[in-house]
């Protein structure tokens, strides 16, 4: 494994990824994003206030603090799961290129990857009401469509290299080429490919409440926060601002240590 | 040309696909879909009425043959919750958000030529392609809600919801187009930059050069014209993603388009329009796949001799 050291601060991201809401969380739920006070509603910014007020009085950096930290955790558990799905179905996909279990892979892929993917799971959601626990199932469950394109390829790639067919002469078993050989080889590049996708699938995430999907009022969540904070647009400019700023701030960030996190991959 | 009729084929199965997909869906859906439809507190003689309406009380393979059937038709039901006919329902907004939708791709490809066109005649403007970049990370959510913030509440040149009203200027779609436009610029622009940078270091740029002809007549018929058709793919893979870009800027704007029937349709529990929205929208992404392919398979050789050999 040590050839792989060069992934560790990969590791330590996704760690980090799947951490960072759990202290969201408590630190939002400690601020009491509930409290109703209708004698401060719709308070401006303030020392005291960073984030002002909505039109309940409810302490809105509680509440957006709180909001990123579900959406951050749907979207983690999420993006486990489908990588995990991505890595399966693209594996099998690309090292059975052109045979049946690629074909029903590919079409599978074709079929949610053709239609706006959050139509669908809009429709998913609509229907069985998953509720935020089982959010990430939904998502994750359709997510891997995407990225499991860019693991067959990586896969293809490897399956027909000079070292496979030798191997092969050699005399290894195909279980052991794919084990030893083509897996190691081929998901690590894939892995930094599917870093990509995770603001992609906060968007998702974000965009499903801001349809009137997933988390339910009182629970604040992203989406929720915007879309609520639209109608106030004339009365308190910041309740929709303030939640699409942190979601720029979270996304930027993503996006940044995951250039990042490319270039120290690839330096070697 | 037995390409052209696998990806027919092809065509055809996610249509089928699309139409088992949402059948699965909103027809076996868990417990009774006419008492989900009409909630706990509707009469039973309601719920059964609805039920005969739907065809649910009829065995599964009956009610997949009759909901290929109404789909052949192009009868996607009707509202449950208003009995509007949701084909016409969403015809009529789909033809909205397209608007809103290809204005922003059409702002995409004009700034995407514009700016290059620029930094091939002053390549020290190129620090402008760089903020373009910022489209790429900035959700739409934040982009839509400092534009309406910025020009419909603070500098009100862009009345808000007052889209397809006697106060809409050009702006009112202006705007939001704009909003959806600024991830197809970033993508665009990068395309072409990558791909004329390419087009410079090659031989047939060179000699174009050397051969003495205008800059102008390089950049419109030497590089233009070889670069022009992975440009425009990667502008027609774009439609999807600024699909769902239009439909948050018409929610921001309140634009009365696919967007905000759909935030109406899932309060409501309003399963045909759902259903109706889903389908149409694969509909129109799976031909529009289909489409394009065989026009850049015509339009460009290289395309063609590739999938030939």
């Amino acid at each position: 494994m040590l050839k792989h050291k060069r992934y560790i601060p990969v590791l330590i991201f996704l760690i980090l990824l799947n951490i960072t809401p759990y202290f969201l969380l408590r630190l939002g739920e400690a601020l009491d994003p509930y409290n109703i006070n209708l004698s401060l509603a719709y308070s401006s910014p303030s020392r005291l206030l960073p984030f002002g007020t909505d039109s309940l009085g409810r302490d809105m950096f509680a509440r957006t603090i709180y909001a990123a930290g579900l959406s951050l955790k749907v979207t983690a558990q999420a993006f486990l799961l489908a990588f995990g799905l991505a890595l399966l179905q693209g594996g099998v996909a690309g090292y059975t290129h052109e045979k049946i279990p690629d074909k029903i892979i590919s079409w599978i892929i074709a079929l949610i990857y053709t239609v706006p993917f959050i139509l669908i799971v809009a429709a998913v959601f609509a229907v069985f009401e998953p509720g935020i626990e089982k959010a990430y199932l939904a998502i994750g469950c359709l997510a891997w469509a995407a990225p499991a394109r860019l693991v067959r390829a990586e896969v293809i790639q490897y399956r027909t290299a000079l070292f496979v067919t030798a191997e092969r002469a050699l005399g290894f078993s195909e279980a052991k080429i794919l084990l030893r050989t083509i897996i190691p080889l081929s998901f690590p590049p894939a892995l930094i490919s599917l870093l990509y996708f995770i603001p992609e699938l906060i968007s998702i995430e974000v965009g499903l409440s801001f349809f009137g999907l997933g988390a339910q009022p009182p629970t604040p969540s992203l989406g929720r926060l915007i879309y609520d904070g639209l109608s106030e647009f004339y009365t308190a400019w910041w309740v929709a601002l303030i939640p699409s700023a942190v979601l720029l701030l979270i996304v930027s960030a993503i996006y940044i240590t995951t250039h990042k996190l490319e270039a120290i991959v690839k330096k070697h | 040309m037995n390409r052209a009729i696998a990806s027919v084929l092809q065509g055809i199965s996610l249509l089928v696909g699309i139409a088992t997909l949402t059948f699965l869906l909103f027809n076996i859906i868990p417990g009774d879909p006419a008492r989900i439809m009409l909630g706990p507190n509707a009469s039973e003689e309601s719920v059964q009425l609805l039920r005969t309406e739907l065809g649910t009380d009829r065995p599964l393979w009956e009610q997949y043959k009759l909901h290929l059937s109404k789909l052949l038709e192009l009868n996607l039901g009707r509202s449950i919750i208003d009995e509007r006919v949701v084909s016409g329902e969403i015809a009529d907004k789909f033809t909205t958000t397209l608007k809103v939708g290809l204005s922003g791709l059409t702002i995409a490809l004009i700034i995407s030529y514009a700016l290059n066109l620029l930094v091939f005649y002053v390549p020290a403007a190129s620090s402008l392609l760089i903020i373009t970049r910022f489209g790429v990370v900035t959700p739409t959510f934040f982009s839509g809600v400092t534009a309406a913030l910025i020009f419909g509440v603070f500098l009100p040149v862009v009345p808000l919801s007052g889209y397809g009203s006697s106060e809409s200027t050009i702006f009112t779609l202006a705007l939001p187009a704009f909003v959806t436009g600024l991830y197809p610029i970033a993508v665009m622009t990068g395309i072409l930059r990558e791909k004329i940078q390419e087009a410079l270091n090659s031989l047939y740029v060179h000699s174009a050069f050397s051969l003495g002809f205008s800059r102008f007549h390089i950049f419109h018929a030497v590089i233009l014209r070889t670069v022009a058709v992975s440009w425009l793919a990667g502008w027609v893979n774009l439609l999807s993603i600024v699909f769902v870009a239009t439909l948050i800027v018409e929610v921001i704007f309140s634009i009365p388009g696919v967007g905000p029937l759909l935030v109406k349709s899932i309060q409501q529990k309003d399963y045909p329009m759902l259903q109706g929205i889903v389908i149409v929208n694969a509909c129109f992404f799976i031909s529009l796949s289909w489409i394009s392919e065989a026009l850049f398979r015509i339009l460009d050789p290289r395309i063609r001799q590739h999938a030939e050999t």
